[in-house]
């Protein structure tokens, strides 16, 4: 599964790893929303935000295939949004397309570029920040900032249970198949219908069990845990050198806008 | 003997789950530092019975534990001293990692952290499972799985344990390796089990449901020995006593 591999990406034990998660996740959105506030042109602005999070990656030792595969998972998103804006965002044209007669327009492209652009490069930080931190530390990071319990508590309980509910509906599905390989499409929607049924149904049975199970040790409502964050020097060396960085993004973004 | 010197007492308990009588009229008790099996055929009410001892399921008539009857009131001191392990242990396993997940019920006892981190490694190093305790439960095999979950209710230290098929699913290693570790579980135990060979090894005394309703109980060699009386529940004589028999016999 997916989401083991990256599992055991974040668990690895490299200096990045061991960074303490909330200076990661303020790093990573201190990094996005400074990308994408980022003008438009020229697109040599993005140069600086580029060296920036492909020097994390390096640093953190991830394998480059891997984080470039799971991007272009994500990326076609990025392409339906930005492959339109070339033929509608004028005024200036640049050429027509052969055959076809549409214009495109120097303002559009620009934009298009800028949009694919600034979507990698937050992709990439996100990639980074998720591939080199367990899920229960993001969530001990995400409590620290004060996401409200009950989504930080959902979200653990998910992430448990995701690889329970996608084997048991591997099981129902090999069982269709070994009864009724292929089959109309209609009777193959009515069946699909009645298993995502049962995996609710059973999902609402797992969950009554497992609280039980919470009870029987004596929960009252609250989710006491261990694990508390602590902050290290070098979490706050990282966290003043990567500041300097980014801070760097917003004034190459005026000084490019005339601003300064 | 004084009632408060039993472990678990029940006296004339029913409980009726939507109309339907899953318990009827059950007495019982066990002294404590007694192991005790519950045994009897699917849908006897086994599992119904266990969750009355922690107080998840209350029906009419009482249940104490060491002396303390099980009512609202009381269920947090309760659920300190009973024990539960379910039969599936991916139910008891829901934190991100197995130290966390073995340290839930002592912090939930008011604990400080440093003494539910110590009880929890401890109880993960009493069930092999030291090294482990960063992991997820994913990355286990059915067998440290099932220790993992006895390990988050032994870090709790309880008196009476209440165990539900521990022994489902298990290899044939995974299953010695639990026999041992419910030989040497401290305090009083209840097992519940269709692992009949199990039983005899784990458990002297047995009690044998049927129905919702209390249908013998006794010396567990004498009881699972009875042919009859297996057949007549849906039981069955255990391998290793039918050969005892036999080798009497000849």
């Amino acid at each position: 599964m997916h989401h083991r591999t990256v599992e055991q990406l974040a668990a690895g034990a490299g200096p990045i790893h061991r960074l303490d998660p909330r200076v990661k996740l303020v790093t990573v959105l201190a990094f996005v929303v400074g990308v994408s506030t980022l003008p438009v042109v020229p697109l040599t602005l993005f140069l600086w935000p580029a060296v920036l999070v492909l020097s994390a990656l390096l640093v953190a030792g991830l394998p480059f295939l891997f984080v470039l595969s799971r991007s272009l998972l994500v990326l076609p998103f990025v392409l339906m949004v930005a492959m339109f804006l070339p033929f509608t965002r004028g005024p200036t044209p640049l050429w027509v397309l052969p055959g076809l007669e549409l214009t495109v327009y120097q303002e559009g492209l620009q934009l298009s570029l800028a949009i694919l652009i600034k979507g990698a490069l937050a992709l990439l930080a996100v990639e980074w920040l998720v591939f080199t931190t367990p899920f229960h530390r993001l969530l001990l990071a995400m409590r620290a900032f004060r996401v409200p319990r009950v989504i930080v508590v959902t979200l653990s309980f998910l992430f448990r249970y995701l690889d329970l509910l996608a084997d048991q509906s591997q099981r129902v599905r090999r069982a269709r198949m070994a009864r009724a390989p292929g089959g109309t499409v209609r009777w193959r929607l009515r069946s699909t219908g009645g298993m995502i049924g049962r995996l609710l149904l059973r999902a609402l049975d797992r969950a009554d069990r497992v609280h039980q199970a919470m009870l029987a040790r004596g929960f009252d409502g609250e989710i006491r845990i261990l694990s508390c964050l602590q902050m290290r020097r070098v979490d706050v060396v990282f966290l003043v050198g990567a500041g300097a960085g980014l801070v760097a993004v917003p004034i190459l973004g005026l000084v490019a806008g005339g601003g300064l | 003997m004084k009632p408060g010197d039993l472990a678990v007492a029940v006296e004339d308990l029913s409980f009726d789950y939507h109309g339907h009588q899953a318990l009827s009229g059950i007495s019982f008790s066990l002294e404590a530092g007694e192991r005790v099996a519950l045994v009897g055929p699917n849908g006897a009410g086994k599992s119904t019975l266990m969750l009355h001892l922690n107080g998840l399921l209350m029906g009419s008539g009482v249940v104490r534990i060491h002396g303390l009857r099980i009512e609202k009131s009381s269920l947090s001191k309760v659920r300190q001293q009973v024990g539960m392990v379910f039969p599936d242990p991916e139910d008891q396993l829901f934190m991100p990692t197995l130290e966390e997940d073995a340290a839930f019920g002592p912090l939930n006892m008011g604990l400080s952290r440093q003494q539910a981190t110590q009880r929890a490694r401890q109880a993960l190093a009493t069930m092999g499972l030291a090294e482990l305790g960063e992991r997820s439960s994913h990355h286990l095999s059915d067998g440290e799985r099932r220790r993992a979950a006895i390990a988050t209710v032994l870090s709790m230290e309880p008196k009476v344990w209440v165990l539900d098929e521990p022994g489902a699913n298990l290899d044939p290693k995974g299953r010695r390796e639990l026999i041992a570790v419910l030989r040497q579980l401290p305090g009083t135990v209840l097992l519940a089990s269709h692992d009949m060979d199990m039983v005899v090894q784990v458990c002297k005394r047995c009690l044998v449901l049927d129905g919702g309703k209390l249908v013998a109980q006794g010396l567990t060699e004498q009881v699972l020995a009875d042919a009859e009386l297996m057949e007549q529940h849906g039981l069955e004589v255990p391998l290793r006593l039918a050969n005892k028999q036999r080798s009497e016999t000849c």
